[in-house]
């Protein structure tokens, strides 16, 4: 058994990062895409834990602080995201992105 | 542990300092929401002008940076300093091009049909919040800085852009901005972390330092880069991150519009010219880590974005082409202006480490003509709209009889975007052109001047239903302050186009 190392976590995160292009990619859901998102940022935030942990010598807390901002960020985009989706929903009453297309010429 | 706590009170406070133009806007921000929220009937007058004097304030503050320079933030690590941000001349010039952008689309938010009768603190709140984070963008040197500021200014815009909420294309508009907006900055934010894994830190000088020392793995690296640019691309509307551009821009209420397409691609711009300083090395034209084998070693950041600007001025050009709305002609326009910048940036990349590179002027230079063009532009257009509620190009027909400075002050933006003397824009392009040949990027030099032709169609589209088409409406009737402002637009278009020459020397003196 193999002591778990940065390598471990930055092949869970490439995991999560492709995960999430993939639901971006693939859904039609305005909100699935959104989590597809939220993806993206943690695979990025287990990112900077990671190297923080295994490969800044010193204690500087960089990786770790910016992940802290992340997470922050991550929670004002949604409250954004969700915002602009409602008031969407509320005059088409559909979260498919797909719909949101009557400005194609 | 005092002796630290006293050291930090004292950075903070040395810091705070030298941001109060940053803190003066955060102050204004919560000024016009709480003006909104506690003033019973408050007027969008009254709210335009506690936002114009809180501006006005912000630009008095900022305006003695213009001789400082350093990092402010800072501590010393490792025998260098390393700050969050950066007060230089650069940075100075962005700040002031977004604080003005943000000044000149004031009135024309009041002018905006769809803005009457609406309590508009909230609009203007949200203006002010996006220049904040584009005042962090311009003075960025650290990656968690750039990307807070990106965020911060996109949050503001996807909210403005879905303003009017009655409006069914400013929501679809405002969702497809964020959706894409979103993946584009969580991209980004996954290339930042591999670098720095790869770097060991956060701060430009150290990450510089670092690639000089030690280098990293190719393969790496480049991934990283091309995550990272997807995410500045965005920002910036270039290829290839440009498929937003055009229904945000048509959805988006136009004095909103004519913010987005002039101070976010500013505030891309600069935050991506920082990045690029600390990624291209003095040693010569190529990305450090790309240098060598496996990959062609002419390949790099100067190569990256070449083809970026190339395929941007093409793609842009080739698909305002058929566009018979004006907002998404100028949306198109937009990312075929993006591309011409783009070129001095790529120009700016290779130079860098050559005695005569590294030169920025012909990129602010654009800036400044850009700036001036495309807002009277789109002052044009708003104004227009609200009056006549005109959006197809048919709808300007024989508007130079019907509003005849109106329509004068837009054939002279349009001809600018094209590059026709004597305007700011034929300078500013022949600059941009002639740094490119000397740089030896001919190929794309040429591309730029055929694209220059394919956007001649469409610009004289839209000046041909102006003054060869006929139309029976009556005349527009435009009022004193929008004429004083497209006078104070586009004025200087054409004084940037016969009396050049000073004011390519001052925006040489606003390189880094």
């Amino acid at each position: 058994m193999p002591e778990i190392g940065l390598n471990h976590f930055l092949i869970v995160s490439a995991l999560l990062f492709s995960a999430g292009i993939g639901v971006v990619i693939s859904r039609k859901n305005a909100i699935a895409v959104l989590c597809g998102v939220e993806l993206i940022l943690n695979a990025a935030a287990l990112n900077f834990v990671a190297f923080n942990r295994y490969s800044t010598p010193d204690a500087r807390l960089d990786g770790q602080i910016f992940t802290i901002f992340i997470i922050i960020l991550a929670a004002a985009e949604a409250a954004v995201a969700l915002a602009i989706l409602l008031n969407l929903f509320q005059q088409t009453n559909t979260v498919d992105v797909d719909e949101a297309d009557t400005m194609k010429e | 542990m005092g002796n630290d706590f006293s050291q930090t009170q004292d950075l903070i406070s040395r810091g705070l300092a030298g941001f109060i133009p940053e803190l003066v806007l955060s102050a204004l921000v919560c000024v016009l929401l709480l003006a909104d929220l506690f003033i019973r009937g408050v007027k969008p007058r009254t709210t335009a002008w506690i936002a114009t004097i809180g501006l006005v304030l912000a630009g008095a503050t900022l305006w003695p940076r213009l001789a400082a320079s350093g990092e402010i933030f800072g501590w010393m690590q490792g025998g260098t300093q390393q700050g969050l941000l950066v007060t230089d001349r650069f940075a100075w010039f962005f700040q002031m091009f977004c604080l003005a952008t943000a000044l000149a689309t004031l009135p024309m938010a009041l002018d905006h049909a769809a803005f009457r009768a609406r309590r508009m603190g909230e609009y203007h709140a949200l203006v002010v919040a996006a220049t904040l984070g584009m005042f962090m963008m311009a003075g960025a040197v650290n990656l968690l800085i750039a990307w807070l500021g990106i965020e911060f200014a996109s949050m503001a815009s996807y909210l403005a852009t879905a303003f009017d909420k009655r409006d069914r294309r400013g929501s679809e508009g405002g969702i497809k901005y964020v959706i894409y907006g979103s993946v584009a900055s969580g991209v980004m934010l996954y290339g930042l972390s591999l670098i720095y894994g790869m770097t060991g830190s956060l701060h430009y000088g150290a990450i510089a330092q670092q690639l000089q020392v030690s280098g990293a793995s190719d393969l790496g690296l480049m991934t990283a880069a091309l995550l990272v640019f997807g995410g500045f691309a965005y920002k910036m509307a270039a290829f290839p991150m440009h498929f937003w551009c055009p229904d945000v821009y048509e959805g988006a209420p136009t004095p909103f519009t004519a913010y987005l397409s002039v101070a976010s691609k500013a505030a891309g711009f600069a935050v991506f010219v920082r990045f690029i300083a600390a990624f291209t090395t003095g040693e010569g034209p190529s990305f450090v880590a790309f240098g060598s084998v496996p990959f062609d070693a002419s390949f790099g950041w100067p190569t990256l974005i070449a083809a970026a600007a190339a395929l941007s001025m093409t793609v842009g050009n080739l698909a305002a082409l058929w566009q018979t709305n004006v907002k998404r002609m100028l949306a198109w326009s937009s990312v075929a202006q993006a591309g011409y910048l783009l070129m001095a940036v790529a120009v700016y990349a290779a130079g860098r480490g050559r005695p005569s590179g590294g030169d920025l002027g012909p990129l602010i230079f654009y800036f400044i003509a850009y700036f001036f063009m495309n807002l009277g532009a789109f002052h044009v257009v708003t104004v227009i709209a609200s009056r006549t509620g005109a959006q197809h190009v048919e709808d300007f027909n024989g508007l130079g009889r019907r509003a005849p400075w109106m329509a004068f002050g837009l054939t002279v933006c349009l001809l600018s975007l094209l590059g026709v003397p004597p305007t700011g824009g034929f300078t500013g392009k022949l600059q941009l052109l002639q740094t490119a040949v000397e740089n030896h990027l001919v190929w794309l030099a040429v591309l730029a001047g055929i694209n220059t032709a394919i956007s001649a169609f469409y610009y004289f589209k839209l000046i041909r239903c102006m003054y060869l088409h006929e139309n029976q409406a009556g005349l527009v009737t435009t009022g004193t302050t929008n004429a004083v402002l497209l006078a104070l637009l586009v004025l200087p278009v054409l004084v940037l186009g016969l009396a050049f020459s000073p004011f390519i020397e001052l925006s040489r003196s606003f390189g880094f």
